[in-house]
């Protein structure tokens, strides 16, 4: 299969919930998408999706958390432009990056805190 | 995710891939590729058919011989001018979906029936350690066949000869399969509506052992086990003319009490299939085949995925089909509480009634909504009535126009200018913890609290009662349903059923069944059949806790509660004539007075009567639901009705009234004698208290008697107030009759007497709008009386107690 109709495939499987990650450590719809993106595109480029034995969507997850490290901090959420969220949102956006991020994965991809952190370190 | 985001994604992993292509130098393999992402890229128009005969398969060739099934490289090369087309199957891994992919392995839809296979064994293991039945297993995961037509594929002997049983649009499946041979399912495409999914799906036979992940090698088959695919690198290649010779269909499904229950199939078939062009105009064609009471026209692309089904003119919109992955995550919440927030549910089919699972699976797919509860049902010479509330979801906004009976789309909610609403329902964010769904409205919003991996209906909170919504009235006769007049329960009647109504004299023979909300146990014990009590209003959360209770605090207890059975007696009331039930002698308190044996209590029905500005309305209960009708100056109510009150009562010799006023309870063993004199007695002071419990709303009851004092000055009509969730204590006094309710009272226990604090605010808001006066407070005045100040409260049409003879209720009435 080919890496890009892989990827092609991977971003209408997996995309709503990655972006869903990357807008929770960004707060921000510009700079999910970018990050998002830029996470698509490192893997495509350096044929990672051609793994058989890679998790596609953790490998995903953890370069979307790479790229929003690399980003800086999240933006504050603005009620305002994207609409009023639910308490657990407002509780997850509320801390610091790493604990956002593997709080989202626990709760919004039903991983164990340690395969959480897995992720997020890239392992 | 935004459209925009999803394009500049696609767009680097091109760049992307075209660098690691330069790195790598690899070719690009010129296919024509469909992954279920590429289905997308493509345009298809589709057919779906249903319920019509579509064109028949060619005579079935010889058997072909079965081969190994070891991983192989064989390739699969289909005619040049022929091309075939690659997709993954959706969901493979995915243990949500087994129970539906091995359901409809083994069962499949025939027109109203279901065809099921010789051993239904794989699907034991979704029912625990039960063996159901065929017809156990048929209810469970189809909403819309005729439960009683379940066809075993081994017993079709007219088709046993050539081997094939047709189910519908004359697509055929093998009856039996040769050794190593198995159908399945392979899922293309899925798309999420609201809480349904349709899955599109091509059945084929494989040599692949079932609950097998395919690997490389794995061969796909038509029924006529002619070779039209294979599996190899993860996808699967199926020949583009081989599409029409398999059946490819659509499943509208929904996860409840988590198995998938399937609420319609539509068979999809492509007549002519073109070869693509190209990379950036990769079309797959086929073009339109006639026939069919309905058809639909499809068109996939990436950007512009749209199924149409069109009915005549009328177009109905599903949704795109992406390969979304449908989120039927069985996780529970551990968060029970947050669905003890949402008691109330509805009954939302009744096979033993006028309203089976197929009918209302049958409304739910014609009017597009998410769930229908059919508030109560009739039978009549022009079918049956069924009047119930639907829930949609889907941005479509209806206009204020748009009525029930000239269009597909019932308005649900009317906008505000004109005493009108919308509704919507949205689905983009929901906690994990408690799958709540908001419905947004321009004016008030509804929740709704379903999980599909412990829920068969959506639950709501009081907020529900709260947003007047007009009802969907449907007649249904020989299978046909339609709509008719939209009419609205209490709250905002504006409309009503019209000439729907057969003449007078067929009444006689109408049955009537209503059905009643459903209280969600807060002990977690969910048990679906158990009726709505009334005695389970003191479960509920927040505001709807009836406290304090005077029974309890008399130490008292409620009587379970029974059912009338029959029994109706006709009552005229000055002009009106209204027909309620006798007055049923129960039983025995529990606890409370040592010599229960002497004690009686009895219920009596009373009913709210709503009028539309004519004739006929609805008859509403203290619960709030609908239990008669009123057409014409008649009333007829239905024969499962809900006692809207209790009155304790102590009878020695069936003479003497036991009367409760709160504040003392004494036994009056003074024969009630149904003259002027006992009469007069009772009024000058002797409390006979009236006990109202429970009610929901806040109507105002019209209570028929069945003699009454024939004294002019008494004989007037009477308007009951029955005040919600509060407990209001009634008593006569001087100058005629008033009941009313305890203000500031508190609870004492030094002497045995009893009363209640409640606060003003609290009590004012649940009276009825006839007791408030132009300010929104009470119109009465204060009585001081055996040391309690007790409110009076003035009704417009006066107020009404019940007292005991022994021959049965008295009701006074007053002007």
């Amino acid at each position: 299969m080919h890496n890009d109709d892989r990827a092609l495939f991977l971003l209408n499987k997996y995309g709503d919930d990655i972006y869903r990650f990357a807008f929770i450590l960004t707060c921000n719809e510009d700079r999910a998408g970018v990050i998002m993106a830029e996470a698509f595109e490192y893997a495509a480029g350096n044929g990672l999706f051609a793994d058989k034995d890679k998790d596609d969507k953790k490998l995903l997850f953890s370069r979307v958390y790479k790229n929003a490290v690399k980003n800086g901090d999240p933006a504050v959420y603005d009620e305002e432009k994207y609409g009023k969220k639910s308490d657990t949102f407002k509780s997850i956006v509320s801390l610091p990056l790493k604990e956002r991020a593997i709080r989202h994965l626990i709760l919004y991809e039903d991983m164990e805190e340690k395969e959480a952190e897995k992720v997020i370190s890239g392992k | 995710m935004p459209g925009a985001v999803k394009a500049e994604t696609e767009k680097r992993i091109r760049g992307a891939f075209d660098i690691y292509e330069k790195k790598n130098g690899k070719k690009k393999f010129a296919v024509v590729l469909a992954s279920a992402l590429a289905f997308a890229a493509l345009f298809i128009t589709v057919i779906i058919i249903a319920n019509s005969i579509g064109s028949k398969l060619p005579d079935a060739p010889p058997e072909t011989q079965t081969g190994s099934f070891e991983e192989t490289d064989e390739a699969f090369d289909p005619p040049v001018e022929d091309g075939y087309i690659l997709f993954y199957s959706l969901y493979e891994n995915d243990l949500n979906y087994e129970p539906f992919r091995v359901a409809t392995r083994l069962m499949k839809p025939c027109g109203d029936s279901i065809v099921v296979a010789d051993d239904l064994r794989p699907l034991y293991g979704f029912f625990g350690e039960n063996e159901p039945s065929a017809k156990t297993l048929c209810d469970t995961f189809f909403a819309f066949y005729d439960r009683k037509n379940i066809i075993y594929q081994k017993s079709i002997t007219k088709y046993s000869e050539q081997k094939y049983t047709d189910i519908s649009d004359g697509f055929r499946i093998r009856s039996e399969l040769p050794e190593g041979y198995y159908p399945d399912e392979l899922i293309l495409l899925s798309e999420k509506h609201g809480t349904f999914e349709y899955i599109l799906t091509a059945s084929v036979i494989t040599d692949n052992t079932p609950g097998r992940l395919p690997y490389k090698g794995v061969k796909l088959y038509d029924q006529n086990l002619s070779q039209i695919g294979v599996y190899r690198d993860g996808l699967y290649e199926i020949s583009v003319s081989a599409l029409k010779n398999i059946s490819v269909c659509v499943y509208k499904i929904r996860s409840e009490m988590g198995l998938p229950v399937i609420y319609a199939r539509y068979e999809v078939k492509p007549d002519e299939l073109t070869q693509a062009r190209g990379d950036d105009d990769m079309g797959l064609h086929t073009a339109a085949a006639e026939g069919g009471s309905v058809t639909v026209s499809g068109r996939f692309s990436i950007d512009d995925r749209i199924l149409e089904l069109k009915n005549g003119e009328n177009s109905v919109f599903m949704p795109v089909f992406t390969d979304a992955g449908m989120d039927m995550d069985s996780s529970v919440s551990t968060k029970r509480s947050s669905l003890c927030e949402y008691p109330y549910s509805f009954q939302i089919y009744d096979d033993n009634g006028l309203c089976g699972r197929k009918t209302v699976c049958d409304i739910i797919n014609m009017l597009d909504l998410q769930w229908f509860f059919p508030m109560y049902t009739a039978k009549t010479g022009e079918g049956t009535l069924i009047i119930g509330d639907g829930i949609k979801t889907g941005a479509t906004v209806l206009s204020s126009s748009d009525q029930a009976s000239s269009h597909l789309y019932p308005v649900i909610r009317e906008e505000n200018e004109d005493n009108k609403y919308t509704w919507y329902f949205d689905l983009s964010w929901y906690t994990i913890d408690s799958y709540v769904f908001d419905f947004k409205s321009l004016e008030k919003g509804v929740s709704v609290a379903y999980l599909p991996s412990t829920c068969d209906r959506p639950y709501f909170d009081f907020s529900y009662f709260e947003s007047d919504h007009p009802s969907i009235a449907l007649i249904v006769k020989d299978g046909e349903i339609r709509l008719t007049d939209s009419c609205v329960l209490p709250g905002s009647l504006n409309q009503t059923l019209k000439s729907y109504f057969t003449p007078e004299e067929e009444f006689d023979d109408l049955k009537f069944v209503t059905t009643y909300p459903y209280i969600k146990d807060p002990s977690n014990e969910y048990d679906p059949s158990r009726p709505f009590m009334r005695e389970y209003l003191p479960l509920l959360s927040t505001d709807l806790t009836a406290t304090p209770d005077l029974f309890e605090d008399l130490g008292l207890y409620i009587a379970p509660f029974e059912r009338l059975k029959s029994g109706f007696s006709d009552l005229s009331v000055g002009n009106r004539y209204i027909r309620v039930t006798d007055v049923k002698e129960d039983g025995v308190f529990y606890g409370g007075e040592k010599n229960t044996d002497k004690i009686k209590w009895y219920t009596v029905y009373a009913y709210e009567e709503q009028t539309c500005g004519e004739q006929n309305g609805y008859i509403i209960d203290a619960s709030g639901c609908v239990s008669g009708l009123r057409r014409n100056g008649s009333v007829y109510l239905f024969n499962t009705l809900q006692p809207c009150f209790e009155i304790r009562i102590k009878a020695a010799d069936n003479n003497v009234v036991y009367a409760y006023h709160g504040t003392d309870n004494y036994t009056d063993n003074t024969p009630l004698h149904k003259s002027e004199e006992t009469y007069a007695g009772l009024m000058s002071g002797t409390a006979a208290l009236l006990l109202y419990k429970y009610g929901v709303t806040a109507p105002v009851y019209d209570i028929a008697v069945e003699d009454h004092v024939s004294d002019d000055e008494y004989d007037i009509g009477v308007d009951v107030a029955i005040l919600p969730q509060k407990p209001v204590y009634g008593v006569k006094n001087n100058g005629g009759y008033r009941y009313y309710y305890y203000k500031n009272l508190t609870k004492t226990v030094n002497d045995g007497r009893y009363s209640y604090a409640y606060t003003d605010y609290e009590e004012w808001k649940y009276l009825s709008s006839d007791a408030l006066n132009s300010y929104g407070e009470p119109d009465g005045w204060w009585l001081k009386d055996n040391g309690c100040e007790r409110f009076i409260i003035k009704y417009r049409s006066g107020a009404a107690e019940i007292i005991y003879s022994g021959k049965g209720p008295v009701i006074f009435y007053a002007q």
